[in-house]
């Protein structure tokens, strides 16, 4: 019993595709001054509309600190007649087309409960550690208020969760003794690694759809023939 | 011994290559990787997924593909590392699209210019570049064209959304773009940007990938 009281979980995050790119945007600069952004969270079967709605507010407010005018939605803003699914009172229907619209979708494509360690966990009061692991995948689609495509990327991780008084109290004594701090594994280091990865991916996409849009839309001068 | 077992414990379950006592954040962040799905493969996990049986599996099979990158991390500035690091997939995308944009073109001889910074990327990117139009059996040239010292005066004062258009009509009036040519620019638009954007000039016309 005490055993299983003082055992405590160690998340481990592993950025397995896109996320641990190298980015060169510095997301603390006004990136995207003059540029008003709807940002569109969809709902779906992992991740529930509050968890879209949180989202949204996040990755909105990543872009208002960036100097960006921003709309977020739950719902199509193309459909959604101007609420965004948000339940705002304010008539946005008068509303200019946002100069980008980024859309974000989250897929749980994978996930292992591991169940024989759960057994062998429960058998051995913790001892022998219990593991989940799930991969999700970030889809970011970024278009002109055109609907026109400048930018998409998917990127992929997944979270390793493991419980026990054994995996715990090592990895306890490893981050007390030998661990630099950002190399730690039994705080909240994992939720902070993926939320810098991801919001700095982030502003690189939507970076690169800005420059890829100022391209296309930018008259030059006839070819002369 | 009860400590020794307890501090072993975290050693039984390795989810490879995951940060763990083994290895660090640090370390687990070096692996490029890829979860190998039946319904969406890639072309690293094609080869090493067999074809479910019709009936379907009773075990659920569970792989993950990862390489390590030849070039330590940090060696290389992050603006040429985005590049260099997926560069096959980058130019064969772009080969692609202006292959697809103008297939009247087969005939043609392609050539390829490059823009950046680093002029070791900019041969890697051309390099590059050529075998993924001779993988769409696309006649190659390494032939560059040239512009003269009154046009280049002119056109580097432009921005690159002006610039390229107008190189584009100047190869063609002063016959270094000939008439069967077709030039595939390929450049990086912005010192920040980590996308490349391509652009093809055939006869004077300029258009944008």
């Amino acid at each position: 019993m005490l055993i299983t009281l003082t055992s405590g979980c160690v998340r481990a995050y592993q950025p397995l595709r896109g996320l641990h790119d190298p980015r060169i945007v510095d997301p603390t600069l006004p990136n995207f001054a003059d540029l008003s952004i709807d940002v569109y969270c969809v709902p779906g079967d992992d991740l529930k509309p509050a968890q879209a709605s949180i989202l949204c507010q996040r990755v909105g407010t990543l872009f208002e600190n960036q100097a960006a005018e921003v709309e977020t939605y739950t719902v199509d803003p193309r459909v959604s007649g101007g609420d965004g699914g948000l339940g705002l009172e304010e008539d946005t229907t008068s509303r200019a087309p946002a100069d980008l619209v980024v859309e974000l979708r989250t897929e749980a494509v994978h996930k292992n409960p591991h169940p024989l360690s759960w057994g062998l966990c429960y058998i051995t009061g913790t001892l022998v550690p219990a593991v989940r692991e799930s991969t999700f995948t970030q889809r970011v689609v970024v278009r002109d208020s055109d609907g026109f495509l400048l930018a998409q990327s998917t990127f992929e991780g997944r979270i390793i969760f493991s419980f026990g008084i054994g995996t715990w109290g090592g990895n306890k004594l490893l981050d007390l003794t030998v661990r630099e701090p950002s190399e730690e594994l039994t705080g909240e280091g994992a939720k902070a690694d993926l939320s810098k990865d991801l919001y700095e991916q982030l502003t690189q996409v939507v970076y690169n759809a800005k420059v890829r849009g100022q391209l296309l839309t930018t008259p030059f001068l006839p070819s002369g023939r | 011994m009860g400590v020794i077992v307890t501090a072993l414990l975290p050693w039984l379950w390795p989810v490879y290559p995951a940060p763990g006592v083994f290895r660090s954040k640090e370390e687990a962040r070096a692996y490029h990787c890829e979860r190998a799905l039946h319904d969406a493969p890639s072309h690293r996990t094609l080869t090493r997924v067999d074809t479910p049986p019709n009936r379907g599996e009773f075990r659920k099979s569970d792989l993950i593909v990862c390489t390590q990158p030849v070039v330590p991390p940090h060696l290389r500035d992050p603006a040429d590392e985005v590049v260099l690091r997926t560069l096959q997939d980058r130019t064969q995308q772009l080969a692609a699209a202006a292959h697809a944009l103008r297939p009247e073109l087969q005939s043609h001889t392609w050539l390829v210019e490059a823009h950046d910074p680093n002029t070791a990327v900019v041969a890697k990117l051309r390099f590059a570049t050529q075998n993924a139009l001779m993988e769409h059996g696309l006649s190659v040239s390494d032939r560059t064209p040239v512009l003269g010292a009154g046009d280049i005066q002119v056109v580097t004062r432009m921005p690159p959304v002006a610039a390229h258009p107008a190189a584009c009509a100047r190869y063609a009036g002063t016959g270094s773009l000939q008439e069967d040519d077709v030039l595939l620019v390929i450049i990086r638009p912005d010192a920040q940007a980590t996308e490349l954007v391509g652009g093809v000039c055939e006869q004077g016309r300029w258009t944008w990938l």
